[in-house]
């Protein structure tokens, strides 16, 4: 795609100049003055700033936090450089390389294992580090006498495991090989037999011992002949044996209850089996060793952030639906009820009892004719351009406002939490898109143009529940008596005080009449010069004069009513009134995310080659031609990235439901449902139900958007 | 490069600030569970190294003093000895929050544990996933007996030991102790009390307008009536209350089953023993916001956000002071709402209350908070013991009082024991009311399990208030969600 393009040109560009030059050329510029006022400025505000948080956090905090970020630069730092320089010991001495692989996995498992209290005690004495105290003053920190069982047990494992390696990798004869590498393993298992503390000796359960092991030989075995070919497969296998066969030792024992045979059978076992895979596989030789020295080190790179993914993303999804499967608490088993029982058969998630009352609501029949007037208008404008469908404003646009209006009809109709999201995707999705491109079309190279985005991306910079808290207040209501207090309703009851009274609708129907006649010039101009754009907008925004001045003559405009005689203010409930007011959520997204759709369509007509279009111009298209067959086209792929993105995001659609309505009014989407359920509730096993739905739904779009990036890189 | 080098250091430098700033408050609790598992054994054999922290330490109420003093006590930890407890609730104002903060403190110091409260709004969510996730309060001070009675059937809470419950028992009534017992096991202490059927009015405009406090459930529609043929607006409503909107008219309908179906009756339903849309029950709700139901009779109702479903229950108070309307029923706690300067009492513009008539007997609604306990451990029992005493009692409320800058606090107990003068003219009055209720049942939405008692009741309520569901409908909804 784009983007790609553009990362490698800018790399390419960094390549071809020289780096040297680029990077002396600066020092040679004469220094400027120091203490111009913008660095005295700015040595002033962080001045501020540092002594402010010095008296707001306390030097103390800072001291202990300090040293802890220290703690944690200098660790990761000397992990990151350690694994390197272990993997550069791959090639050229093997088997030191191999002493500290085993060494090192001696120790973190030996002491990962007393951290837990699973082996026994070497020595009661508590050790005082040297320099103990030292940080007390500053940090706070009381620093206790240390426990160094975990050390000791580290190091004996270590080494254990570091000479077992060692030896291992030292003969090159394949013969004793395989009993070195068998006794080996096995005697590293006994010694850890020997060093567990009694109360973790596991009474063995066989049954799942076996299938586990079972399991494990024929996963492993599977994805090392996918991965290695029917050579591969039986030593896959027989990691596969030794890894089932520990976890289902431990796994399904009852822990504390066994004795010191049944450990040998836990540990040992399943390491002599690990030992005899060792053992069976040859000595790599060098052009192999050369590969685990060079692929080790994307290893090192990647394994930090496989292992965010894994705890982040991965691991929370696999228990999500696992516990959608569970019971409130996730103690019991329940099979699909939460599916069935709580969303699906649920009618206030999914309620189709109203269904034939689509059949008669007027906003139905107007879809039909919309799309109707659609189809025809294609048709026959399609003769005259010899298409079978001329697409175009009067064409196009007329089937998409026919199913905007049909989805209208049809989810205000069948209620329920799915339905309600359905409904906000289609509306959302579809009018952000529509609203930015049009925009971003009608702004391109027109004055202004930046002063206007700019004003339509702002809304982006606000959070979701703050622009639930703003929007609350613009749709709020007041009682009758009392002067209204949100925007909207303030202006409701303005306009109807001023059609209620006869001076005040004449002096609105005059200045209204002006407007409308200055807006029947620009249109008049916009249709001399034949610029179709520049004459549709006062031509919209004249339909709207000419509507209100209609609407004052006439009915009258606006929230009062007359009852009995006695005319009075009505407001609008615009959050309370179901099914519309779900529309009134939307528009708080739309307004948002019209800004993000707009800005990344108007990027993409700007790549748009102007060759096209002036070719497109000298061949004889309209304006309008010119958007429809080139410009459109053209951004396609674009315009769905704006829809995917935007869908995902409406899909999970939660703060601006939780701030207005919280659910109540019949507003409700499955996010704000999760969170009830699952927070509020307490109810685990449906509230990841709910999760869960959520996620499968997403997966389609991003399949689809995920397989379209990678078409558009080959 | 250089300058590279100096941006580097200098944004981990402003980081380490930050994250200094941030982080203060999650290093005190990871102190306190550090100080508070290792007082066991760790206190042994400290180093002279660490007195110097005790004597440079400041006397102020963080761990590190609580740490520090560890080392000046005797070697085996007795009774008294130092010690962390986090108590963790849902009241979260300053006057409330703080006032509860101010008793535990008094209490702390003079016994030489570090009390931490802390409050917050979203409790009924938040202490779910602390339980879940492994991270408990020591002490979860708990307005929901229903979630109560849920924790302690799942095994997450401690019974309360024999001593401590018959020291508290000896305060309280036996109804008040029952909101923390679960079939039969004592859990947990009362703390605090609301009490709920109360009907705010302006005796002023009351006596200028001819009319008279009701005496009966009858009485009470009566007046409703007369007033609305009067040409004055009778009551204030409005049920919004953000993720809890609905609960005001759950309060409703439990006073009307109360009183017209008796505290049996009550119990039952609240137990799911009669099913929720039982006959009764519809009534009730008809009764309150059906068709020509108290609410929904043609200029009963004054809500001053266009709609009852629209109006947050504290913009309520406003109007009342102001002439809107006449009545308002809800709970003592109101008193927080009215705008500043109001005064209470019965003199010219001053606002007051009379209790929510019934044609039988006098049941009152109450709600409360009970404490109880998830970590076993003496200085926790302590505070628990100290939460259930007369003295905490009287601790609170005088700090509450002086938060207040005196008058009615909006904090009340059924401590039996509890030295009244501390109370307003108004409150003591309350506090009788509570003492004489008979009988007092506690909020039926509160009892109620989660799904329903701050789910379904609350959401369904809404959407019968707001016009979109029958009665019927409703309950029925409100029947099948229970779990």
């Amino acid at each position: 795609m784009t983007l790609e393009g553009t990362a490698a040109g800018t790399l390419t560009d960094a390549a071809a100049e020289p780096p040297a030059l680029a990077r002396r050329a600066p020092a040679k510029q004469p220094r400027g003055p120091i203490f111009t006022f913008s660095n005295v400025f700015r040595l002033l505000v962080l001045v501020g700033l540092a002594v402010f948080l010095l008296y707001y956090v306390g030097p103390r905090d800072i001291a202990e936090t300090a040293l802890k970020v220290a703690l944690a630069v200098v660790l990761s730092a000397a992990l990151w450089v350690g694994a390197n320089v272990l993997f550069d010991q791959a090639y050229h001495h093997w088997s030191r390389f191999n002493a500290i692989i085993g060494a090192v996995v001696g120790f973190v498992a030996y002491f990962i294992a007393e951290a837990n209290g699973a082996l026994g005690t070497l020595s009661d004495h508590r050790f005082n580090p040297p320099g103990q105290g030292v940080f007390d003053d500053i940090t706070g920190w009381s620093t206790r006498p240390l426990d160094i069982n975990g050390l000791l047990w580290g190091l004996i494992g270590g080494a254990a495991l570091g000479a077992v390696m060692f030896l291992l990798s030292a003969p090159r004869a394949r013969v004793a090989r395989l009993p070195l590498a068998v006794a080996g393993w096995a005697g590293f298992g006994v010694l850890t037999v020997l060093a567990l503390d009694d109360d973790v000796l596991p009474a063995l359960d066989w049954g799942k011992l076996l299938v586990t092991a079972a399991v494990g030989a024929v996963v492993f075995g599977l994805v090392g002949w996918w991965r290695l070919g029917t050579a591969g497969a039986p030593l896959a296998a027989l990691s596969g044996v030794a890894t089932g066969w520990f976890i289902g030792a431990w796994g399904g024992a009852d822990i504390g209850a066994g004795s010191r045979g049944e450990a040998l059978l836990a540990v040992a076992v399943p390491a002599a089996l690990l030992g005899a895979r060792i053992g069976l596989s040859v000595e790599p030789e060098a052009t192999k060793r050369r590969r685990i020295d060079q692929r080790s080190r994307s290893w090192i790179f990647v394994t930090p952030a496989l292992l965010f993914v894994a705890f982040g993303l991965l691991i929370p999804l696999v228990r999500t639906i696992y516990l959608s499967f569970r019971n409130r608490t996730g103690r019991e088993f329940v099979g699909w009820q939460n599916y069935t029982k709580g969303i699906f058969k649920n009618k206030k998630s999914v309620d189709l009892d109203d269904w034939q009352n689509i059949f008669t609501s007027r906003l139905f029949w107007i879809a039909i004719a919309f799309i109707a007037f659609g189809l025809i208008a294609g048709i026959l404008a399609g003769r005259r351009t010899s298409q079978t469908f001329e697409r175009g404003p009067g064409s196009v646009g007329l089937v998409l406002v026919g199913f905007f209006v049909l989805s209208c009809a049809v989810l205000s109709t069948i209620r329920g939490t799915i339905f309600n999201n359905i409904w906000w995707v289609i509306v959302v999705v579809s009018v952000a898109t529509v609203v930015g491109l049009a925009v971003a079309v009608l702004a391109d190279r027109s004055k202004g143009e930046n002063a206007a985005k700019t004003l339509i991306f702002l809304p982006m910079a606000i959070s979701f529940i703050g622009a639930g808290i703003i929007w609350r207040f613009m749709y709020q209501a007041r009682d009758v008596s009392q002067n209204q207090t949100g925007v909207l309703n303030a202006l409701w009851v303005w306009l109807g005080e001023v059609s209620n009274s006869n001076t005040s609708r004449a002096i609105a129907v005059a200045i209204l009449a002006l407007i409308g006649v200055g807006l029947a010039l620009l249109v008049k101009r916009g249709l001399d010069a034949k610029v179709a754009a520049s004459a549709a907008f006062p031509a919209a925004l004249l339909l709207i004069v000419v509507y209100l001045i209609y609407r004052f003559i006439g009915p009258g405009l606006g929230g009062f009513v007359t009852e009995d005689g006695v005319t009075k203010p009505r407001p609008v409930l615009f959050v309370q009134e179901p099914p519309f007011n779900n529309i009134w959520l939307m528009v708080v997204l739309i307004w948002i995310q019209v800004g993000f759709a707009m800005v990344i369509l108007s990027a993409a007509i700007k790549a748009v080659p102007t060759e096209l279009i002036e070719a497109a111009k000298v061949d004889g298209a309209t304006e309008s031609q010119v958007f429809w067959r080139i410009t459109l086209p053209q951004i396609s792929p674009t315009v769905g990235v704006v829809v995917t993105a935007l869908f995902v995001t409406v899909m999970k659609v939660f703060d601006i439901v939780y701030a207005i309505t919280n659910g109540n009014f019949g507003t409700q989407v499955i996010a704000n449902e999760m969170y009830q359920r699952a927070f509020s509730s307490g109810d685990l096993g449906l509230g990841s139900a709910l999760a869960v739905v959520l996620f499968i739904s997403v997966i389609p779009v991003m399949w689809i958007n995920i397989r379209r990036m990678q078409s558009a890189q080959d | 490069m250089k300058r590279r080098w100096q941006k580097v250091f200098a944004f981990s430098i402003a980081l380490t600030f930050v994250a200094a700033a941030c982080g203060s408050d999650d290093d005190d609790s990871s102190d306190t569970t550090a100080a508070s598992s290792d007082t066991t054994g760790a206190s042994s054999d400290t180093t002279g190294a660490s007195s110097d922290t005790t004597a440079s330490s400041e006397t102020t109420a963080s761990p590190d003093t609580s740490e520090g003093a560890e080392t000046t006590l005797p070697e085996t930890p007795g009774p008294g000895s130092a010690g962390s407890v986090t108590v963790f609730g849902v009241e979260d104002s300053e006057n409330e929050a703080g006032a509860m903060q101010d008793a535990l403190t008094k209490f702390g110091e003079a016994n030489g544990i570090t009390i931490t409260y802390v409050g917050r709004r979203d409790f009924e969510q938040q202490i779910n996933s602390q339980v879940l996730g492994g991270n408990p309060p020591d002490i979860a001070a708990f307005p929901q007996p229903g979630k109560l009675a849920q924790f302690a059937q799942d095994g997450d809470l401690l019974q309360l030991p024999d001593d401590v419950a018959s020291s508290v028992a000896e305060h309280w009534d036996e109804s008040f102790l029952a909101f923390s017992n679960v079939d039969g096991t004592q859990y947990g202490v009362p703390l605090k009390n609301d009490l709920k059927s109360l009907v705010w009015y302006v005796p002023s405009v009351w006596a200028e307008k001819g009319y008279e406090v009701p005496t009966t459930l009858a009485g009470f529609k009566e007046l409703e009536d007369e007033m609305i043929a009067n040409g004055d607006t009778p009551l204030c409503v409005g049920i919004e209350s953000g993720a809890a909107t609905g609960w005001p008219f759950t309060d409703w309908v439990e006073e009307l089953v109360l009183r017209q179906q008796g505290i049996d009756y009550y119990n039952q339903w609240v137990a799911h023993e009669v099913p929720f849309n039982d006959q009764p029950i519809i009534d009730a709700f008809n009764e309150v916001a059906g068709p020509d139901g108290m609410w929904t009779k043609d200029g009963a109702v004054f809500s001053s956000g266009g709609s009852i479903a629209a109006t947050a229950f504290g913009d309520n108070a406003e109007p009342l002071v102001n002439g809107n309307c006449l009545m308002h029923r809800q709970a003592n706690f109101f008193s927080a709402f009215f705008p500043e300067g109001t005064e209470f009492g019965e003199g010219p513009g001053q606002v007051s209350t009379f209790y929510f008539p019934s044609d039988e007997g006098q049941p009152v609604l109450v709600g409360g908070i009970s404490a109880a306990a998830f970590r076993d451990a003496p200085e926790v029992w302590q505070v628990m013991e100290y939460l259930g005493s007369p003295e905490f009692a009287n601790d609170r409320q005088q700090a509450q009082s002086a938060r207040v800058g005196g008058g009615s606090s909006g904090f009340l107990t059924g401590n039996k024991s509890a030295d009244r003068s501390n109370w307003s003219d108004l409150e003591q009055g309350f506090l009788e009311t509570l003492a004489t209720a008979s009988p007092a049942a506690f909020d039926g939405s509160d009892q109620m399990p989660a799904d329903v008692g701050s789910g379904s009741f609350w959401t369904e309520a809404t959407s019968f208030v707001n016009g979109d569901e029958d009665a019927a409908t409703a309950t029925e909804n409100i029947e099948a969600s229970w779990p």
